[in-house]
């Protein structure tokens, strides 16, 4: 052989072992781009994607297409994986941190007011709002505030998102790693799960936190556990036969005492584990008020397929849970325990509150919601195929994956129950989903569907199966997921508003607005009053605004951008509407006071005032 | 039984019952489990004195709970 024809072998070998860290790198510099061109004030309906230009897509699908070369690449190169995975996150997660200006979402900013009362008082405000009474993440929170030596939340609010992501990472790769899918299925249901999860519950909140500990409480009780092998499988009396009997045997004696799981790890530090996953379930329990039940039925689904050894661990949960409901959390419930219970068995209402409710808007919001109804949905018809089509050696994952709706029976918990239930399923659902494409082809139960046969262009065609799926999920993700930032991301002019107003305010005084959607409760949380005059599920007429603003005699009203645009996408007002709020308040003596190009502050007249 | 515990249905809501049943429990339930890991075996007629304590304790702290949120609530 020549030279020159080696040369070319060496540079083909070389281009083909890092085409894919190559194309993801070249999508990274493209996103850069595409963060660096975007202008946070040129923001339309859409909501962030109206402000991403062709090299946020391009730069993306490289990833993905970078993503699936090193999937399928023989051997399995697993540094690389984990490079493009968290490439893939920045881009999903990032984007809106770093385009927009201030963190978005009102929450986040009322999370951090909450964890400033913390810091100054040192205890929770009880009988202001229910979160109080689940204190826990506030309370680190206040501690992380301290240890960084900072005055306020404010500075961990707009990189959180992405943060905690990729904390998420790391349990998520463990749950891959022990789940029984095979090794390339679990790092495609780990990109799955990241391409899907439009749900926005990662901004800076207990719930973000508490999810974090419901994934490690799950990978812990993964890794450490393995499902025992059946006396006897398909013998003399036929598959089926044998699978009814193994079925009814997740409510026999030994099963729900642990005994058909095992594990090969020592008792010192079987022990610490589990003392450890106890201290998760009381950080849970004193957190949120959902996630510890999401966690206490994640491991009975663990319990009755044999993936968890001590079911004590499921009652420990369970205790805590209701303990801290009964004793710690008595002042949410005093005077209003209908507010918890009141909802137990009405799936129907339920679902109405959670999904019918929402669908409501203008157009291009109702497109929002639409499209999330169908990415899930998308990803739960892929994870039944998947189901269909893997050999396993339990039905933890399918178990998983279902457990979490039977909250809804208990809770609708303010018409988000489902959205809640759908993220704890969502890591499960993502593996199945996952085996869709890459299905096991060994386990003691076998496939319900027949196995496809690899045809010569097999690995092209997984290739481009993994492409199309994994980049369709992201790029729809990318647009339901900052669907609503035209109204709940915020300009530095509007936090300015903001800042100036509680300047301008006394305690037990009034800031007025239209609606919440603005960075309000930041600070003086319980001492000075924010009203919302169309705060409620039902919204006034236009005309009404000006009045029942009047009326709560606030004594500082801001207006801004984000309003306006909640206006137009949700309450159906028309274009401009705020300025004839403005204008009506203007007629009624009110004066500006002080304005930026996204927002303005308006003071009654001194009789008012 | 003391005499607080007497004195009506509604001392049994304290969050001092719900508290000492709870930790009682959760005790007992960090017994077994530490036996079960550490595989000691007991002799049966213990396990069953356990299994029975957990379980009457469990039972109890439902109630209570039940009860306090029937009274107070």
């Amino acid at each position: 052989m020549k030279p020159w024809d080696l040369a070319l072998r060496d540079v083909r070998r070389l281009s083909r072992d890092w085409l894919g860290s190559g194309l993801a790198a070249v999508g990274m510099v493209l996103w850069l781009c595409a963060i660096y061109r975007a202008n946070f004030l040129q923001m339309g309906p859409l909501g962030l994607v109206s402000i991403l230009g062709w090299t946020y897509f391009v730069g993306l699908g490289l990833v993905v297409v970078g993503f699936s070369f090193e999937l399928l690449h023989t051997p399995l190169r697993q540094k690389r994986l984990i490079f493009l995975i968290i490439a893939l996150v920045l881009i999903l997660y990032a984007t809106a941190s770093a385009v927009e200006p201030v963190a978005s979402l009102p929450d986040s900013w009322i999370h951090a007011g909450f964890v400033q009362y913390f810091v100054q008082h040192g205890r929770p405000l009880n009988s202001f709002d229910a979160r109080f009474s689940w204190p826990g993440g506030f309370s680190l929170g206040a501690v992380l505030v301290a240890f960084t030596g900072q005055v306020n939340a404010f500075g961990f609010l707009r990189w959180f998102p992405v943060a905690i992501e990729l904390a998420y990472l790391a349990p998520l790769l463990v749950i891959a790693k022990f789940s029984g899918v095979n090794r390339r299925a679990g790092w495609l249901g780990v990109a799955l799960y990241y391409s899907t999860n439009w749900i926005y519950q990662d901004y800076f909140s207990p719930q973000a936190l508490d999810y974090l500990f419901f994934l490690v409480a799950i990978a812990v009780v993964l890794a450490i556990w393995r499902p025992k092998r059946p006396a006897r499988l398909g013998a003399t009396r036929g598959y089926w036969l044998e699978r009814i009997r193994q079925s009814r045997e997740v409510l026999s004696i030994a099963r729900l005492e642990g005994h058909d799981a095992t594990t090969t790890w020592g008792s010192a530090a079987t022990l610490w584990l589990l003392g450890l996953l106890g201290l998760i379930c009381l950080a849970l329990a004193m957190s949120h008020q959902l996630t510890p039940y999401a966690l206490i039925l994640s491991l009975g689904a663990c319990l009755a397929t044999r993936r968890l050894g001590r079911p004590e661990l499921i009652v420990v949960a369970g205790l805590l849970a209701v303990g801290w409901l009964s004793l710690g959390a008595s002042n949410f419930w005093l005077g209003h325990l209908s507010v918890i219970f009141g909802s137990v068995g009405q799936i129907s209402s339920t679902i109405g509150s959670n999904v019918t409710s929402r669908v409501s808007g203008s157009v291009s919001h109702l497109m929002i919601v639409k499209v999330r109804m169908l990415i899930t949905a998308g990803l739960f018809f892929f994870a039944g195929i998947g189901v269909l089509r893997r050999h396993a050696d339990s039905r933890t994952l399918e178990a998983l994956s279902v457990v979490p709706f039977a909250l809804l029976v208990a809770q609708n918990y303010g018409g988000e129950g489902l959205l809640r239930v759908v993220l704890y399923s969502l890591p499960f659902a993502s593996l199945l989903a996952a085996s869709a494409i890459l299905p096991d082809t060994s386990g003691t139960i076998r496939a319900f569907a027949p196995r496809l046969r690899n045809g010569r262009r097999v690995r092209t065609l997984l290739r481009l199966a993994v492409v199309i799926v994994v980049l369709g999920f992201a790029v729809v993700s990318t647009i339901v997921r900052g669907g609503n930032d035209s109204y709940e991301a915020f300009s530095t002019g509007e936090l300015a508003a903001v800042n100036y107003a509680y300047a301008h305010v006394r305690p037990g005084q009034i800031i007025g607005v239209v609606t919440p959607f603005l960075p309000v409760e930041i600070r003086d949380v319980g001492s000075v009053i924010i009203y919302a005059s169309s705060g409620g599920s039902t919204f006034p007429t236009l005309k009404q605004e000006g009045s029942m603003l009047i009326k709560a005699k606030p004594a500082v009203i801001v207006l801004s951008q984000s309003q306006e645009a909640w206006g137009e996408l949700i309450a159906g007002y028309p274009k401009g509407w705020e300025a004839v709020v403005e204008v009506d308040l203007v007629q009624h003596g009110y004066r500006v006071v002080a304005s930026w190009p996204t927002a303005t502050v308006l003071e009654p007249p001194p009789s008012v005032g | 039984m003391s005499g607080i515990l007497l004195a009506g249905v509604g001392a049994l809501a304290s969050y001092q019952i719900v508290l000492v049943t709870l930790v009682a429990c959760i005790v007992l339930l960090c017994v077994r489990t530490w036996l079960g890991v550490m595989g000691i075996v007991l002799f049966r007629r213990v396990t069953v004195l356990l299994n029975i304590s957990v379980i009457v304790l469990l039972t109890s702290f439902l109630l209570v709970v039940i009860l306090r949120f029937k009274t107070l609530a």
